[in-house]
């Protein structure tokens, strides 16, 4: 069995927003997650807007603080983690992080050069005239002496996302959390760089956290998925299963919603709709949350809300279909 | 050059603000009369090839008074405006970044010290601790501090929600680190902007203050000009008026131009 | 309906200028939807703005031929633009939250745009027309929604109010500048057959603009591949995803199947790199930078050339 790097316990997020001048409710932004993240996978993590996915990884790299719940990072507490300086700045070497806009992850008054030495910088560490080469090398920025000159709006889009990722491998992490690492690119582009981070994880044997909208992105890097939906986890499990043969309405939803790019397939021209909105986060459905837009719902959805069930070994489902005891 | 390219206004405050900056440092071999010295005439004496800008009714010469004020005015601003920024920045960049009860207590100090009648605070403050230079400079940057503050912390607001602030904190970089090195760089250009504008209120109420006799007696200021003039062109001084006049508006001008100036480069979509 | 000759636009900036769009030609006809696909840059935005006329004035069009509707735009005034803005042709936006105002509810902007094509409307009967739109793109409890601010609206909801103003004036020609990119996957697939629908429902001809090629394959007739401001292939659908030819569209092609069936992996080209290449071409295929197979031909531009009788294609390859 692989080493567990991240464990997620009864996680919880919950912001307090005031509605008017008295009124004032939470915000249920995460509610109740477990998981667990072993070494050397691709654990990502799908949901639409306002699901909470972005929320826990802020929690993962300790820029929120839990409501209620733990996060253990090989074994031991995140939060006793980072009270400490010495074991924090530990756990920042060994957890890195690559952000959606690379527009906006770049820092405009700096150089590559400059980013690229911040990580030894902040840790002490010797800068080799290499290193940074090394680095813009590694991610395929050739030649790199061209790029390391450079400001980030004298790149392309594709360009900067390498930068960030060389950002992120400069300490040799053991874990890089991905938050939508490809949403904003074009479409050429996205393979480009999915390669990349593949290429990167087989060398490095990384721990990858991937956090995405694009369902149809992850087929090719994701070993596990869970599914979040307003809060929760609907389901987890290993990505091929999760493709194949995925149990929660939710999910098969979501999956029938991608349109092929192909126009002669069936499915394009019928294109399967799941109708509805995902509630709001301050005031989600009872019972099940996701009953008001479920085409298989029955009476006991608005009621209780479901239990996570194992249906295969290591596949949860949190759904009253399965759960007729 | 592309940046005078970019703005009009530029160019013309750099070419402008250099010509003053030139006739101020060279007043000493433009001029051979000591800039408050009484007796070079007799009398309020009109312009003529002795007295390019006349002289006033105790005989000093308002040309070398004129001139040398330029040091004055672009001391006290330069200095102030540069005291203020540093204030500025000292205040609002914790009160952005740190956000809390420390902004709460930082930015209610603020807005104190925007409700009050600034001018009449300094001339209050002029009068208590007495019209020295140092004195003025001081308490110029003092009451100028809080709407650049204000601006500093609006900008900070907005940049630390920027993922390059994120990525920062990922690696482990400290709040300092943070602050001055990620945030800062970024912080300036509006901060530059407001910077010049300000600059050119200080030239206005250092005028102000020795215009009312509030100014440092032993430096050459054209406000003081201005309150000669105001018995002088009762008798026909008209030069008393105009030459000190003309300095004011041009610096002021010229300040202001830069401003707008920076400005065109910071923001370039705003450029036509 | 709409034929579009020789279309070039450039933008003249303080210091340089910029040929955001060359020589793009392409014709509708009624009820047709096309879309011209490309990456950001590829001046797709440019070309649909500059048939409205609603390009900052430092854009400089010029063209053969802009003819839409019997009406010939080149030589139209700002008076009779305006009209044809209003009535016959529709936008509809990425983020249309930014494109309604903040202050004023969603029931007071539809009024607005009742109001703007018949100025003789009750109130009453406009608050019928607008809820009988707000139940044509789908929205659940118009009544409600009437009342509500544009920040209470989420990214899906903003979208359908967007389009029901838009089909109020019952227009012949739709613009949908990547009108799903901002919405999450449940969403898209929801907007695009509310936009299927009402093509179908009125006759509505579209102009697609996007990025993102998979989602011409549902709702396009025709499609029109952009690539740094030119035309380098046009063709039906089918034909496009079935029968590449240019280099870019077949990258274009290979790259979406490669994401949706998961094979990133097996990509040919897997463009592990950016070699930045020093010298500029100024001269010759817009394409040639990143072209595998160019040689010296390439470095002539090459004409958009019929292609099996079929197809168009800007290359010399064939």
């Amino acid at each position: 069995m692989k080493q567990t790097i991240f464990s997620i316990q009864d996680l919880k997020k919950y912001y307090l927003v005031k509605l008017g001048l008295f009124k004032k409710a939470y915000i249920k932004a995460v509610d109740d997650v477990n998981f667990l993240i072993r070494e050397g996978e691709a654990y990502c993590i799908v949901g639409e807007s306002g699901s909470g996915k972005t929320t826990v990884t802020k929690m993962l790299l300790g820029l929120e603080l839990p409501t209620e719940g733990k996060i253990e990072f090989l074994g031991k507490d995140l939060s006793k983690l980072l009270s400490d300086a010495r074991s924090a700045k530990d756990f920042r070497k060994n957890v890195q992080a690559v952000f959606q806009d690379p527009f906006s992850s770049l820092n405009p008054r700096k150089t590559v050069k400059d980013i690229l030495e911040k990580p030894f910088k902040v840790h002490n560490e010797k800068i080799e005239m290499e290193t940074t080469e090394r680095l813009l090398e590694e991610v395929g920025l050739i030649p790199p002496k061209e790029f390391l000159k450079r400001y980030s709006h004298q790149l392309s889009g594709g360009q900067r996302q390498r930068v960030c990722i060389a950002r992120a491998l400069a300490l040799k992490p053991k874990v890089v959390i991905l938050d939508e690492p490809t949403a904003a690119l074009d479409v050429t582009i996205k393979a480009q760089i999915l390669n990349l981070l593949i290429d990167l994880k087989e060398k490095y044997n990384l721990t990858y956290i991937i956090i995405s909208h694009e369902l149809p992105l992850l087929k090719s890097i994701a070993d596990k998925i869970s599914v979040m939906y307003a809060g929760k986890i609907v389901e987890e499990g290993a990505a091929e299963r999760i493709f194949n043969n995925p149990k929660h309405p939710y999910t098969l939803g979501l999956l029938e919603s991608i349109p092929p790019p192909d126009p002669k397939s069936a499915k394009t021209k019928t294109l399967p709709t799941l109708e509805g909105e995902p509630p709001s986060p301050v005031n989600p459905p009872k019972g099940c949350r996701f009953h008001p837009r479920c085409p298989y719902k029955f009476d006991l959805c608005d009621k209780i809300e479901p239990e996570k069930v194992e249906i295969y070994s290591e596949h949860y489902v949190s759904c009253h279909l399965f759960n007729r005891k | 050059m592309n940046i005078f390219r970019r703005s009009r206004s530029l160019t013309i405050s750099i070419i402008l603000l250099s010509i003053i900056v030139f006739l101020g440092f060279t007043a000493g071999v433009l001029t051979d009369k000591e800039p408050l010295r009484t007796g070079y005439a007799v009398g309020l004496t009109a312009p003529s090839s002795q007295f390019p800008m006349g002289t006033d009714q105790l005989g000093r010469d308002i040309f070398s008074w004129t001139l040398y004020g330029i040091r004055t005015a672009l001391f006290v601003s330069t200095i102030s405006t540069g005291l203020t920024v540093i204030i500025s920045i000292l205040i609002g960049l914790p009160a952005g970044y740190f956000g809390g009860k420390l902004d709460q207590l930082l930015m209610r100090v603020t807005d104190f010290f925007l409700s009050i009648p600034r001018f009449i605070l300094i001339i209050f403050a002029v009068i208590i601790f007495g019209p020295t230079l140092t004195n003025i400079i001081l308490i110029l940057s003092a009451f100028s501090w809080p709407t650049i503050a204000r601006i500093v912390r609006a900008e900070v607001l907005s940049i630390k929600e920027r993922e390059y602030v994120q990525a920062a904190k990922v690696l482990g970089a400290g709040n300092l680190d943070i602050m001055f090195n990620e945030i800062l760089p970024n912080v300036m250009p509006p901060v530059l902007v407001a910077a010049a504008l300000q600059m050119s209120d200080a030239i206005l109420a250092e005028a102000g203050l020795s215009f009312l006799g509030l100014g440092d007696p032993n430096t050459a200021s054209w406000g003081r000009i201005l309150a000669i003039a105001r018995q002088a062109i009762y008798v026909g001084g008209w030069w008393t008026l105009l030459f000190p006049s003309l300095f004011i508006t041009a610096t002021v001008l010229s300040v202001n131009l830069l401003a707008d100036g920076l400005n065109d480069i910071f923001n370039p979509k705003s450029v036509r | 309906m709409l034929k579009v000759e020789g279309l070039n636009v450039e933008y003249l900036l303080t210091s340089y200028k910029v040929d955001a769009v060359k020589n793009v030609s392409f014709y509708m006809k009624k009820g047709e939807c096309i879309a011209l696909v490309g990456e950001s840059g590829s001046g797709k935005s440019t070309v649909a703005m500059a048939i409205m006329k609603l390009l900052p004035p430092y854009a400089k069009i010029s063209a053969k031929e802009i003819m839409f509707d019997g009406k010939d735009i080149l030589k139209a005034d700002e008076k009779l633009m305006s009209e044809i803005r209003g009535k016959d042709v529709t936008v509809i936006f990425q983020d249309p939250i930014s494109y309604l105002n903040p202050i004023i509810s969603v029931g007071e902007q539809i009024f607005e745009a009742l109001m703007a094509h018949n100025s003789k409307i009750s109130d009453k009967d406009a608050q019928v027309q607008a809820i009988e739109l707000l139940k044509k793109v789908k929205i659940a409890d118009p009544e409600r929604v009437l009342k509500m601010y544009p920040f209470q609206l989420s990214g899906g909801m903003a979208q359908r109010v967007f389009i029901a103003m838009a089909i109020s004036a019952n227009p012949k020609l739709l613009i949908a500048d990547e009108p799903t990119t901002a919405l999450d996957l449940t969403i898209q697939s929801q907007i695009l057959k509310l936009l299927n629908n009402l093509r179908k429902e009125y006759n509505l001809s579209i102009i697609l603009i996007t990025h993102d090629l998979s989602l011409t394959s549902y709702l396009a007739d025709r499609i029109y591949v952009m690539y740094n401001g030119q035309i380098v292939e046009e063709d039906t659908a089918e034909g496009i995803f079935s029968n590449p030819i240019h280099p870019y569209t077949k990258m274009l092609i290979t790259s979406s199947q490669a994401i949706y069936q998961g094979e990133v992996k097996r990509l040919k080209d897997k463009m592990n790199s950016e070699k930045e290449v020093n010298s500029k071409v100024e001269q010759g295929c817009n394409f040639l930078r990143k072209c595998k197979d160019s040689n010296a031909e390439c470095e002539k531009e090459p004409p958009l050339i019929e292609y099996n009788g079929l197809k168009k294609v800007r290359c010399w390859k064939l």
